[in-house]
């Protein structure tokens, strides 16, 4: 039998509520809620890379939920390097679990899908490692990222013209979007200053002998070599040229020269490449020093291991987001994928990454790479001379002499 | 060019003990392992970690490494005896869910991170005749070689090997002459699975290692085996030398692009060449298609199973809610449908396309390039690159269609592994590793004021779904006509067909294109879905793979099979598997792959009519 409820009742009722309603709302920070989205790829080949990405972010969040200003929520997804599992989970994200933002991805194959699926449901994305110029030339407002393939083509080019000077160039890239389109503009800025670039060569990620391209190298005189690819190809790579004895002036690579493998599997062989970061442990931007400190000390313990630099891409991703939802929350406004995305906008964050700030088509104004020099145990930053740390050994030594 | 020439060689030789393993196991038990790449990297691993923690060599540390992958192929003999007919077929299932699950260990054991071997001194070159070459390779390639004329030895010389070779020649002859096979296939399992293993510390040493790195070494392993003969080593290392030489040569003298087309174009020529091959056994091991009778029960017994699904299927964009997420799950499902159903047409006739990326990039690159270049409206873009992909079904008949069992199976990755190097390097066409970016979906549906009832992927929905229907349909008029039955008879061979008056030739061509049409028009569909393609995933080496796993797990021989296998697995990982086990899904992936293949001899179809006539009594 349905009784009716006493009038009373329902008036105290309401008026309870909205006590607890002004009782609890000093400032909306306080029980702001941020439920977030990643996808990287945790399995399959890129493992090694969408793992780093993916404790940065949960470390990013971690922080954000022990400093009480803002309560997340991350639901992690595994792409496994497929597009189609990429896009699934970024539409389970989007309209099953409702995340107001999207973070992570590793490659541009993975990352161009999710930006689609992200624009068509207006939820922004922040890519935490992608390079394709094509994907921030298509005026989409919801997609946003920590890397830009400029960076590396200013600071790799930078090193050539303004301190090495060599007559000529070769260049071997991996088959990926970003690699190859970093090596085309490598190539052209590279003539229209009229060095030679005779050896140009494209190669699937991953064969174990490079012999032939590198006696191409070798035969056509070339003093330096740049390699656009990731770093598991430069450790075959190098050990190749020394068995060869194909003697550069220098070793130019990419992505990964600052992982620590590099110094650690190549030994003497390693010493002298020259390589690019962002960032690493001891190399930060400026003023940025402690936070950077504290990054690795936090995530020393809370993975036993020292993060590699991709673990700051994953990082900084996520922060962007945080940074955006406080913003939003700060000023009493519901945190949402628009408010998210404007946030995002009007974005100024110090990281020890970089200074983010994203211009109107998502790229990240500050985003620079530095050249490092492995000398010794340790890599010194060589270019641009404003960040320079130590001066760079040019040529490096005969494999020989060393 | 003298060292490109060593550097090629010794890759060769060393290919050549890749495959050893996988040709014995082969040759002897039938079993097509698809996991033999894992057990190398797993072999990899313990190489690795002997290195790193004791600081022994990777030729010393070979022994050790031999022991578990050895472990793991001895245990899993009981396994692999409850695998029913067709058995290379289904052994390929059994063994790609025991990849996914070997993966899933070593990531857990090991981690995900990059793992090399370094022995010092490796790196230093050393002169041989003028040319110079890497200490550890050389080393590398000395002590493959001296495996591979010890393997020789041990199978031309003793009774032991003799008896290997009895078997994997004449099983029923050779347990007439009192020789037990099953004992036989225990110690080519050992083995096999020893010489994957003991491979490992070398692959690691000269090639960075990870937990799904055992792609490589299975493909190069299929390749060589196939090409290069079961049981014979002297085949296996002319044919690795040769694949080493080619790659090696081509890269020099023409760069990249023509390392992969070079190798594989040679590798082509070469298998038509020797289409009627001398010895002949790969051809014959592999020519199992699926038997689909001449009855089909599916159409009888499921039809009110398949009605249901039907007005499911068509009702979806209205049901499903959240609406774009389920019901790109459910275009995803269809998609994967398609190809593995166009994928079990030319299979009736014993056509097992390890290649069928093909049929797929090729519709997916022709759509998106007509509608970005053409201008082509996506509807007329994908017809026209469904078309396509059937033209290129003609030319692959005319190509592969002389070639039987494995040869076929072989020239099929092989034209698929070129055009995704064509599309690789082809960059004033295809934008070469970039992709092609910004094509066209398909339009809204016209839903006016209810369109936010069917959300916005509700157009390649009922695209893929038409497409299906179109797919079935064809499937099942083609079983019921007499091309039906010219097929089944060129699966149980193609004399007696023609004694028949089965124009084999003409057979296969309509069936390769038929098939090409259908997975063009997936490709084609998955294109407009994505706005992006590129050849890695165009022309995926998964692709390729896939429908024969969904088909199986389905129940090959039934009309809906193949739809029902890649509905359930794809889905299955979606919406359980991924969702229980966010960072270990692929052991309930691979788990569900290994017991449906063993505890379901049919497939899922076959399980649920064995239980309906069950219920139903004997007639």
């Amino acid at each position: 039998m349905h009784q009716r409820r006493p009038c009373g009742t329902r008036a105290c009722l309401i008026l309870l509520l909205l006590t607890a309603g002004f009782a609890f709302h000093p400032g909306a920070a306080d029980t702001a809620t941020l439920s977030l989205g990643e996808i990287n790829p945790l399995t399959g080949r890129f493992a090694a890379h969408g793992t780093a990405l993916h404790r940065g972010i949960q470390l990013a969040v971690e922080e954000a939920n022990a400093s009480g200003t803002l309560r997340v929520t991350l639901a992690t997804r595994d792409d496994e390097a497929r597009p189609d599992r990429a896009v699934a989970a970024a539409e389970e994200l989007i309209t099953r679990l409702r995340v107001a933002a999207l973070v992570g991805g590793y490659v541009d194959t993975l990352v161009g899908p999710v930006s689609e699926v992200a624009e068509r449901q207006k939820v922004p994305y922040v890519a935490t490692a992608s390079l394709d110029e094509r994907l921030t030339q298509r005026g989409y407002r919801y997609f946003f990222r920590i890397s830009h393939l400029q960076a590396y083509v200013d600071s790799m080019v930078g090193i050539l013209q303004d301190v090495f000077k060599p007559q000529s160039v070769a260049i071997l890239f991996s088959a990926t979007p970003g690699a190859s389109q970093l090596a085309r503009r490598q190539r052209e800025r590279l003539e229209q200053a009229r060095v030679r670039v005779p050896v140009f060569e494209m190669f699937t990620s991953g064969i174990a002998d490079f012999t032939p391209l590198l006696t191409r190298v070798r035969d056509s005189g070339a003093e330096v070599l740049i390699a656009d690819t990731f770093f598991a190809d430069h450790l075959v790579m190098v050990r190749q040229l020394r068995a060869l004895e194909v003697n550069l002036k220098a070793f130019l690579g990419a992505f990964g020269m600052e992982f620590p493998e590099v110094v650690r599997d190549l030994g003497p062989s390693g010493q002298f490449l020259f390589g690019t970061t962002g960032w690493e442990p001891g190399i930060t931007e400026p003023g940025t020093e402690a936070a950077s400190r504290a990054f690795v000390d936090g995530y020393r313990r809370r993975f036993g291991t020292q993060p590699p630099p991709l673990a700051m891409h994953g990082y900084v991703g996520a922060r962007a987001i945080l940074a955006a939802a406080e913003r939003a929350a700060s000023r009493g406004r519901e945190v949402g994928p628009e408010t998210v995305r404007l946030g995002l906008q009007g974005l100024d964050l110090t990281t020890p990454l970089q200074r983010l700030q994203f211009d109107s088509r998502g790229e990240a104004k500050h985003y620079r790479r530095l050249i490092v020099q492995i000398q010794g145990s340790t890599r010194v930053v060589v270019y641009p001379p404003q960040r320079a740390t130590g001066k760079p050994v040019y040529p490096m030594p005969a494999w020989k002499e060393r | 060019m003298l060292e490109a020439i060593a550097g090629g060689l010794i890759t060769g030789t060393f290919y050549a003990l890749l495959a050893s393993g996988f040709a014995l196991i082969f040759g002897v038990t039938r079993i097509f392992n698809l996991a033999h790449g894992d057990l190398v990297v797993l072999g990899a691993y313990v190489g690795e970690h002997l290195w790193r923690v004791a600081g022994w060599s990777p030729i010393l540390a070979m022994p050790v490494a031999a022991l578990p992958a050895m472990g793991l192929a001895v245990a899993s003999r009981p396994l692999l005896a409850r695998v029913g007919e067709p058995f290379v077929l289904r052994s390929i299932v059994l063994t790609f869910g025991a990849s996914l699950l070997i993966q899933s260990g070593l990531q857990t054991t090991f981690t995900a991170d990059f793992r090399l071997i370094v022995p010092p001194g490796w790196d230093h070159g050393i002169s041989l005749l003028g040319v110079r070459v890497a200490g550890g390779r050389l080393s590398i390639a000395a002590t493959a070689l001296v495996i591979l004329a010890l393997l020789h030895l041990l199978l031309t010389r003793t009774f032991f090997g003799k008896s290997l070779r009895a078997v994997s020649l004449d099983r029923e002859g050779a347990a007439l002459a009192g020789i037990n096979p099953v004992w036989v296939d225990r110690v080519a399992l050992a083995l096999g699975g020893g010489l994957a293993g003991a491979a490992g510390p070398l692959f690691a040493s000269i090639q960075y290692v990870t937990p799904s790195a055992g792609i490589g070494p299975t493909l190069i392993a299929i390749i060589l085996t196939i090409f290069g003969g079961l049981g014979s080593m002297s085949g296996l290392l002319l044919g690795g030398l040769l694949l080493g030489l080619a790659e090696g040569l081509a890269a020099w003298a023409g760069g990249a692009p023509w390392r992969e087309i070079t190798s594989l174009g040679l590798l082509l020529l070469l298998l038509r060449w020797r289409e009627t091959p001398p010895t002949g056994r790969a051809g014959r091991l592999m020519r199992q298609g699926p038997s689909t009778g001449v009855r089909s029960p599916s159409l009888a017994t499921f039809r009110w199973a398949g009605t249901g699904g039907m007005i499911v299927a068509v009702l979806l964009p209205v049901l499903a809610a959240p609406r774009d997420y389920l019901l790109y799950l459910g275009t995803m499902a269809l998609v994967f449908s398609l190809l593995a159903e166009s994928w079990s047409l030319p299979a009736q006739a014993g056509l097992i396309s390890f290649g069928h990326a093909a049929f797929f990039g090729i519709g997916a690159y022709a759509s998106a390039l007509l509608s970005l270049r053409g201008h082509l409206s996506p509807w007329l873009s994908l017809i026209a690159a469904a078309l396509l992909a059937a033209l290129f079904g003609v030319v692959a008949a005319e190509v592969a269609g002389n070639l039987t069992g494995a040869y076929f199976s072989l020239a099929t990755l092989a034209m698929a592994e070129i055009l995704r190097v064509v599309a690789l390097h082809w960059t004033g066409v295809t934008e070469g590793a970039w992709g092609l970016v910004g094509i066209p979906g398909l339009p809204r549906l016209p839903a006016g004021g209810l369109a936010h009832l069917v959300g916005t992927r509700a157009t390649d929905y009922y695209a893929a779904l038409l497409l299906l229907a179109a797919m079935c349909g064809t499937q099942a008029w083609i079983r019921r006509a007499p091309l039906g039955l010219a097929l089944q008879a060129i699966r149980q061979g193609e004399a007696r067909a023609a004694a028949s008056g089965v124009d084999a030739r003409r057979v296969k061509r309509i069936a390769l294109a038929v098939s090409g049409l259908f997975a063009g028009g997936a490709g084609a569909l998955h294109a407009h879905i994505f706005q992006w393609v590129d050849p890695a995933s165009a022309f995926s080496l998964t692709l390729s793979v896939l429908p024969l796993i969904m088909a199986m797990f389905g129940g090959s021989r039934y009309l809906l099979g193949p739809v029902l296998g890649a509905v359930v697995l794809y889905l299955g990982n979606e919406l359980l598997f991924q969702r229980l086990a966010p960072g270990g899904h692929l052991w309930l992936y691979g788990g569900a792959v290994i017991l449906v293949i063993l505890a379901l001899p049919h497939g899922i179809l076959g399980w649920v009519e064995a239980r309906l006539e069950g219920r139903r009594g004997p007639v």
